[in-house]
Parts: structure tokens; sequence; C-alpha cells
């Protein structure tokens, strides 16, 4: 009845010699847990302020009248401190320092890396999205207007293009995410277009072939999906690009193609794909 | 779609403080997310998320030490709501490690833990998962049967599951590996 107990790989020499598979190695590399500070206080902002996350507001565990009154009582708030602030604001224009606003307005800085913000003396808006802060805490913005050669960076260039990609993609995932395939299309493009060999530029395609599923353009996600798994850069997420394939066959009921490409998944992903190769009208072929 | 946890109920509730949660449990959480998902900002969205259900659930929970493992099942079906978008992230995360191993030249031990986890974060979450509580966390298999909500012999079944499936996307063809895994789920 009892069950023998498992042996752990991390206390098996042998195994690990046999293998390679080294969980020693992995818990040293693991990254240490960061200093979770800014996301208590701005989870404890969020608690506050009502947020709900959307997985629980899709199951229902916030009531419309709650919503109602929530966005009623923070117009409210809204309009309070509106008029508020107009009013210190008012009283306080004819003293306000204009030097300050001169030093701000300083030349621009001549170093090459790009600095962290400095931390504003008005009170900006309070953020609650934790990927927001955590952005704005690891990725510095891009400009705004458009630089010209000789404004940009001297050191690391490709790290700026490696950011500005992953901006594309976290907008394109978004979209996604949002149904709003035309604007994911467009992001995961332009990421593409700014290094089509970089690292990330596999992940762009796949979010691009995703976003064309969703748009009910299956050939277009097909002819993608095929020319992504010639390229041997992006080897490694061949399982990804081989399901997108076989979803955009088995919409355009390209039965007979689903089933090869179905035959050359690995054993453990056929399995999800088994019913719908299964249904696949062999007549509309 | 979210709601099939299950909440500890004793009879008596009594209001518990997000705060005081976060500050017990946010670590822990986080680390563990981390170790599933990949590191990035997206795993700042997914404890920010478990804490947030757990404050609107705040009336209904029991202090104790029983809420890590509900905090845990939370956390999965947060998880599991974004699936997609996860494993598009840790796969980004692991390819943003391997770009910047590239041009540092870290040791090569480090670029083997890093695949390791990379194999770890394909397998299905809740394998992952028992697999990571028992090897890494160090819990027995009762404990981690407390923590995923699940009868023990579940749990004997995901770490199995989990390990076989870890290995064939190792690709370890050998004969004594083969033998070493046999023995080692044994």
């Amino acid at each position: 009845m009892s069950t023998p107990p498992l042996t752990r790989w991390r206390d098996d020499d042998a195994f690990k010699q046999a293998t390679g598979v080294d969980l020693d190695a992995a818990a040293h590399a693991e990254p240490a847990v960061p200093d979770l500070s800014m996301l208590r206080e701005t989870t404890l902002a969020a608690a506050e302020a009502g947020l709900v996350p959307a997985a629980a507001a899709t199951a229902g565990m916030v009531s419309l009248t709650k919503v109602v009154w929530g966005v009623l009582l923070a117009f409210a708030v809204g309009v309070g401190i509106g008029v508020g602030a107009s009013a210190v604001v008012d009283d306080e224009l004819p003293t306000a320092p204009p030097v300050l606003v001169q030093a701000k307005a300083a030349p621009a800085p001549v170093t090459t890396t790009p600095q962290a913000e400095t931390p504003s003396k008005t009170h900006p808006p309070k953020e609650t999205s934790a990927s927001a802060l955590a952005a704005r805490r690891r990725v510095s913005s891009p400009p705004k207007t458009t630089p010209t050669p000789e404004r940009k960076p001297k050191t690391a260039p490709q790290k700026s293009a490696l950011q500005q990609q992953m901006q594309r993609l976290e907008l394109g995932e978004a979209a996604l995410q949002n149904k709003r395939a035309p604007v994911a299309v467009r992001e995961f493009s332009a990421g593409l277009l700014m290094a089509p060999d970089g690292p990330l530029s596999g992940e762009l395609m796949l979010g691009l072939i995703d976003a064309r599923l969703q748009q009910n353009h299956d050939a277009e996600a097909e002819r993608l999906a095929r020319d992504a798994l010639q390229k041997p850069a992006w080897s490694s997420l061949r399982g990804q690009f081989e399901q997108a394939l076989l979803k955009a066959l088995l919409r355009q009921h390209k039965c007979a193609a689903a089933e090869v490409k179905w035959a050359q998944l690995s054993p453990a992903l056929r399995g999800k794909w088994q019913a719908a190769v299964d249904a696949c009208a062999p007549a509309a072929d | 779609m979210l709601m099939w946890f299950t909440l500890p109920d004793d009879g008596k509730t009594a209001a518990v403080d997000v705060a005081d949660l976060f500050d017990a449990h946010a670590v822990f959480l986080h680390r563990h997310a981390t170790r599933l998902l990949g590191a990035g900002p997206h795993v700042d969205d997914v404890v920010q998320n478990t804490f947030l259900i757990a404050h609107q659930k705040r009336e209904t929970l029991t202090p104790g030490p029983e809420l890590r493992g509900w905090l845990l099942r939370v956390l999965a079906n947060v998880v599991a709501h974004e699936k997609r978008s996860f494993a598009r992230r840790s796969r980004l995360s692991d390819a943003l490690a391997s770009a910047s191993s590239t041009t540092t030249g870290p040791a090569d031990a480090d670029a083997d833990g890093q695949a390791v986890w990379a194999t770890l974060r394909q397998l299905p979450y809740a394998q992952a998962e028992a697999m990571v509580l028992f090897e890494f966390d160090g819990l027995s298999v009762e404990a981690i049967a407390e923590l995923q909500g699940v009868r023990e012999g579940t749990v004997y079944s995901r770490i199995s599951k989990g390990r076989a499936a870890f290995l064939a996307l190792w690709h370890v063809d050998d004969v004594d590996a083969q033998a070493s895994l046999r023995r080692a789920t044994a």
C-alpha cells in the first residue's frame, strides 16, 4: 500500500553524470528574489482602490452595482481633487519660482549610457500596475522624438534595439489579448523589422502568426509558419511553429497536410491535436 | 473559469489583512512564480493579482499556515488564465537570458542551470510545480500534496510524468541514464 520514497535527482550523482541534468547548477543559476517593497506598495494601493484582476473579473467576483458605484465615486473624487488642485495652483502661481524651471530645462546630458529617471518634485499619478512600474524601473523609456544618429547613445546600441523589440512584443501581446489583431500585427511587424535576426524575432514571428490567425487570415498564417520553419535560427521554437501551422491547416480544412504535420509533432503534443485532426473532414480537403 | 479553488473553511472566519499576507508569503510566491514562468515583470503581475484576489476573499479566509497552499492554487489559476501569454513570456525570458549569456560569456555551469529551467518551464504547470517543490524546495510528497490540494498518489504521478517528459525534452537516449531514471522514479 505504501509507496516507496522518491529519490531526489539532486541526491543522485549517478543520474546527474548519466544525464547531464545538474539541478545544483540550476539552483545556483536562479535569480535572487528582488526587493518587493515597490510591489507591496502597488499591491496594497490597488487593493485599497478596489482593483480587480482580469481573471477575477471574468469569474464574476464583482457585481455590476459595485462597478457603477466605484466609477461614480472615482469621478466624484476626481472632480473634487481637480477643483482643489486648481484652487491651490491659482493661489500659488504668482509665487512659483521660475529658477526651478530653468534648472530642469538644462542641456541634454552628454553621458552615453541611459540614466534612470530622477524622481520629480511633483507627485506623479499613482501607478498600480506592477509590470508598468517594473518596466519603468528596468527599461528606460524610448525618446519621444525621432533621434538623429548623432544623438543615439554610443554604447550598447544592440541592447537598445532589444529593449525596443521587447516593448513591441509586449504591446503586440496586449493587443492580442484584447482581440485587437490589427494592432498586434502592426506591433509584431514593427518589432520584426527592427532586427529580423534578433533574439526576439522568433517570438515576434510567433505573435504575428497568432495575430493573423485571430484575423482569420489562415492562408497568410500558414505561409508565415512554413517560412518560419525553414529558418534554422528559430529551431528552438519549432514545436510552436508546427502547432501554429497545424492550426492554420485545420482551419482551412487541409486535412491531408494537417495529418502529415500532426505526425511530425512530438508525441506529447500529438494528443492535444488528435481530436482536431480526426475531426477534419476529408471531403473538404 | 477561475473559481475552482477551495477556500479553507473552519467555520470560524476572520478578515485577513492583505499586507500581513503579503509579508508572510510574497517572497515564496515570487520565487515560485519566477522558477515556473521565468524572471520578468509578468511575475510581478502574477503575484499582485494573486494578492488582489486574496484581498477580495479576505472575509472568507482563515489566517494560518494553510493559506500558503491556497495562495499557490490561486497563483496557478492566475497563470492558467493567461497561459499562452505567460508561456511566451517564459520563452522570451529564456531567450533573453541566453542572449545575454552569449554577450557576457558567463560560466558553463550557469548555462547548464538555465537550460534546466528552460526545460522545466516547458512541462505542464502542475508537473513542473510538483517537481520544483520536490527538488528545489525539498518538500516531502505529503507536504506537496497538502500545498497542491491533491492526494499523495497524484503528486507521485505528477513528479513521475514530469520527470519522464523532462528527460524526453532533454533528449536522454543513454541506456545508463534510462536505468538511472527508472531507479530514481521507482
